[in-house]
């Protein structure tokens, strides 16, 4: 064997041996110049024979593939390479040119390759390493590949360019796997038999979509390759979305909670609005249910004052009609109860009202107790005589005689309580009981009073009449119904009584119960707390000087008064009594009057306008040029019955005062007490003096009532020159056939023609005739009638002069 | 013209309120007693009627009642003779009707023009 020789040529020979490929060193000839021990094998024995060529022992296509590779790569002067299929597989040659040196022989260095079945594989495989090497490399994404002790065996450009170098570095260094999460696979990754994929955040922020493949390498290690794609944008994005969206569905929740908000609100106005309609609805019902109660209390009421006044006015016509005297005082007699019926129905209802609109006072003074019960005695035991009841009364030992508070109040309740106890007892009795009584228990509103010395009475009505049935004994209290509707009808009332006795009780501090069966009778009890009165204290009644008032001496009265009613109701009773009225209508015409008239005594009104009676009254008072005394002696006629009041009337210089509506007696009484305290002395025994005779034909009277219409008055002069004589015949012809009332009318008829005329006397004359006649008086009758037909004929005749004058 | 009803039983009477009612410009009707004044009323729907309390047959409180029932506008004017018990009753009770004025025989003349007039607006119809 020849080889060159080389410095250290033994052991480049030895290397040379160990290379599995043959190599050659051939000249242009395809002579063998150098071989290795793998070419000398694959040549055969011949090849080391001296001058052999490898032409010659190779088959003739490898030979020619051999001799083109040479001859190429002689003569481009780079290593070429040719390939041919051999029988196992590819044979590549690849020759080199050795550097030649001046003439030497042209030498060629071969290198063949045979690729057998293994070769070309694990060539294949080098291909495939290299191409997935490529591809990584190529990839836009990272990725590299971890060795199980978590170093990193490969790394792509990506991967470097994102993190730095990878090289003999482990995978915790470069990514500081302290924080969050890591990607650093764990030992237990290793073991992985499935890819997995998750996103991770590097410290930058970046956001990578990663896959973790497992593998097992070319020694049977576990290694894993790990690629990430930066997601981060689309991670952006999609934050970016999921954040509209979330703000979205937030302002889309925003509006419907706003919207369910608003609904909420709407449906609560609305409920707002049915429950202030509900209240509404339920207020206006109240009101019309209380309108209803007062449109029945008020047809009630109506009713009830109908009824009297029906009574009323049948007994006038009845009284009028009668010829018989004593069915006529029956008649009057009862039309006056039904007056005073009448009274009392509109004085409840005006009690009533006013404790209603609150607005009722309680007095406080001292009175007399027993005073007090035996007027109520009094006003109560007749008619329960007249019932045939007895009428029983006692007071308990030690109940104080005189006490402090409304003896007005109590004494209604006690009578309303009496007469209801006639009213509905038709056999047996009706008692009052009087004593005292302790402080009663349950009643609360009763305990509001807390005074020492007081003492609590009880009242007793009782009576063995029909008895009210329990269902109805609280009703019974209340206004507008009796018990029994049918009661009221049969027995009358308006039904207020107790209702105004149970709030006056109340007013005065106690309360009212009854006690009471069907059949058994019933007992109402009236339980108030009084004060202890001082009797030095007493109000003491008026007194009339005059025992008997009737005799009062004729006197000139000024009326002062502006309700007409009123008026003619006090002149016609002054008329009645024989005095002279003179007539005011205000505090101012008063004056007037008294300027110029003198009077005895004065009815002032309160209540004027213009000037009222008190105003009026002071004046007097402060007068000097009047043409009475400044002391003269005024009787106030008020409505108000007030304590307060009056006396703020006697403040004023009155020196008495009649409640209206007033009665004749009230009147009288006052009159008299005044006139007898002011030194007016009761002539007793004296005859009151004829009255000023009255002029036979007033002609100031008469053109009066013409207005100065003196056609007028001749024409009304003419009449009553005809009619009168006529009117009169007529009255004696109904005399002398018993009819009493037409006479009455006729009488009555001339009376006020003859006043229009100015016949004064015959007026008179006829006055004085129509009041025999309606006080049946009869046996006076027949004078006073011819005494008119005389006043008439000289009535006409002073006509026909005044005419003819 | 407005109508006024004058019922009282005395012709004098009636003469007298229609002599000065009719020199006021008012048409005056009379009655002499109460169901021909009730009828009057009914017939001629007067503004005003001046009536006797006392009246025959029917009572003038009772007229009066009638006449209002038929017509609430209907003013009254009582007249009275002045009786004394009588008048204390029935003049209170004549409040009840709602009577605007009354007054005593003899009539003062001046005071019931001017009360009429008052009551009626004066004699001119609401039409005219």
């Amino acid at each position: 064997m020849h080889i060159r020789e080389l410095d250290t040529a033994a052991a480049l020979s030895a290397l040379l041996d160990a290379v599995s490929d043959p190599l050659l060193v051939l000249d242009e000839d395809g002579l063998i110049r150098a071989a290795n021990a793998p070419a000398l094998a694959r040549l055969g024995p011949g090849a080391e024979a001296p001058g052999a060529s490898v032409f010659a022992l190779l088959p003739e296509a490898p030979a020619q593939n051999l001799a083109r590779a040479m001859r190429q790569a002689l003569a481009e002067g780079r290593p070429s390479r040719v390939e041919m299929q051999g029988d196992n597989g590819l044979i590549e040659y690849f020759a080199a040119a050795l550097p030649r040196a001046g003439d030497e022989d042209a030498l060629v260095a071969v290198h063949v390759i045979e690729h057998t079945e293994s070769t070309r594989l694990a060539e294949d495989l080098r291909r495939e390493r290299q191409r997935q090497v490529f591809l990584m490399e190529a990839l836009p994404g990272f990725a590299f590949l971890v060795a199980s002790d978590t170093s990193i065996r490969y790394a792509n450009l990506t991967f470097r360019r994102l993190f730095g170098r990878s090289k003999d570095r482990k995978c915790q260094d470069i990514f500081r796997c302290k924080d969050g999460s890591c990607i650093c696979p764990t030992p237990a990754s290793f073991a992985a038999t499935e890819p997995e994929q998750w996103e991770w955040t590097d410290h930058a922020r970046r956001t990578f979509s990663v896959f973790s493949h497992p593998m097992t390498d070319a020694d049977g290690a576990r290694v894993l390759l790990i690629m990430g794609i930066d997601i981060t944008a689309r991670k952006q994005a999609e934050n970016a979305l999921r954040r509209t969206q979330a703000e979205l569905e937030e302002r889309v929740a925003e509006r419907t909670a706003a919207l369910e908000e608003a609904n909420r609100s709407l449906t609560a106005q609305v409920e707002e609005r049915r429950k202030a309609e509900r209240k509404l609805e339920s207020a206006r019902r109240r009101a019309e249910a209380a309108t209803q109660a007062k449109s029945r209390f008020l047809a009630n009421m109506s009713h009830e004052i109908r009824t009297p006044l029906n009574a009323v006015l049948g007994m006038a016509d009845l009284a009028r009609r009668t010829a018989e005297e004593t069915d006529r005082n029956r008649y009057l007699d009862m039309l006056r109860q039904a007056g005073d019926a009448l009274l009392a129905v509109i004085g409840d209802i005006l009690d009533y009202s006013k404790i209603e609109a609150r607005k009722l006072n309680l007095e406080k003074i001292d009175f007399d107790l027993m005073s007090l019960l035996i007027a109520v005695e009094e006003i109560n035991h007749s008619a329960a005589r007249n019932k045939g009841l007895e009428f029983r009364s006692s007071v308990a030992p030690g109940v104080p005689r005189v006490l402090k508070g409304d003896p007005s109040r109590l004494m209604q309740i006690l009578n309303n309580l009496l007469a209801n106890a006639v009213k509905f007892t038709s056999q047996g009795h009706v008692a009052l009981t009087v004593a005292e009584t302790h402080v009663p228990g349950h009643r609360p509103e009763a305990a509001i009073l807390t005074a020492p010395n007081l003492h609590w009475l009880s009242f007793g009505v009782s009576d063995t009449g029909m008895g009210i049935p329990p269902e109805n004994q609280e009703t019974v209290f209340q206004s507008f119904e009796q018990a029994d509707g049918s009661v009221s009808r049969r027995y009358g009332g308006a039904g207020l009584g107790l209702a105004i006795c149970r709030e006056l009780s109340g007013l005065m501090g106690g309360y009212i119960s009854v006690d009471s069966a069907p059949g058994k009778g019933s007992t109402f009890t009236l339980t108030l707390p009084f004060s202890p009165g001082d009797p030095a204290a007493l109000e003491q009644p008026i007194r009339a000087a005059c025992a008997d008032t009737e005799d009062l001496p004729p006197l000139t009265i000024l009326l002062a008064e502006d309700a007409h009613l009123n008026r003619e109701l006090a002149v016609a009773l002054l008329d009645e009594m024989g005095h002279r009225t003179l007539v005011a209508a205000t505090g101012k015409e008063a004056l007037d009057i008294l300027g110029r008239e003198k009077v005895d005594l004065v009815l002032m009104d309160v209540q004027m306008p213009e000037m009222d009676g008190i105003t009026a009254t002071q004046a007097i008072r402060e007068s000097r040029d009047l043409a009475v005394s400044p002391d003269v002696p005024v009787v106030a006629l008020t409505a108000h019955a007030q304590k307060a009041d009056r006396e703020r009337l006697l403040k004023a210089g009155m020196d008495a005062y009649v409640a209206k509506p007033f009665r004749r007696g009230d009147l009288m009484q006052a009159m008299a007490e005044v006139l007898a305290r002011t030194g007016r002395a009761c002539p007793l025994a004296e005859k009151p003096p004829e009255r000023p005779a009255a002029v036979v034909l007033d002609m100031a009277m008469a053109l009066n009532g013409v207005d100065g219409n003196r056609k007028l008055l001749v024409r009304l002069q003419k009449m009553f020159a005809d009619d009168s004589p006529r009117d009169l015949s007529n009255l004696r012809s109904a005399l002398a056939a018993g009819d009493r009332e037409e006479a009455r009318r006729l009488a009555h008829l001339i009376k006020g023609t003859a006043a229009t005329v100015g016949a004064a006397r015959a007026s008179a004359a006829a006055a004085r005739a129509e009041y025999a006649l309606a006080a049946a008086q009869l046996e006076k009758v027949p004078s006073l009638v011819e005494e008119l037909d005389q006043e008439i004929r000289t009535a006409c005749a002073a006509m026909a002069q005044a005419e003819n004058a | 013209m407005k109508t006024i009803l004058v019922v009282d039983d005395a012709p004098m009477i009636r003469e007298q309120v229609k002599g000065l009612l009719e020199e006021q410009g008012y048409r005056v009707i009379e009655a002499e007693d109460g169901e021909q004044a009730v009828a009057l009323a009914k017939q001629h729907r007067p503004a005003l009627s001046v009536i006797d309390i006392f009246l025959p047959k029917k009572g003038g409180l009772e007229v009066m009642g009638e006449i209002m029932k038929t017509d609430k506008r209907h003013k009254i004017i009582a007249i009275s003779g002045g009786e004394s018990f009588h008048a204390q009753t029935v003049v209170q009770l004549a409040a009840i009707f709602d009577v605007a004025e009354s007054f005593t025989k003899p009539l003062d003349a001046r005071k019931l023009k001017e009360a009429v007039r008052r009551l009626t607006g004066g004699p001119r119809d609401d039409a005219e």
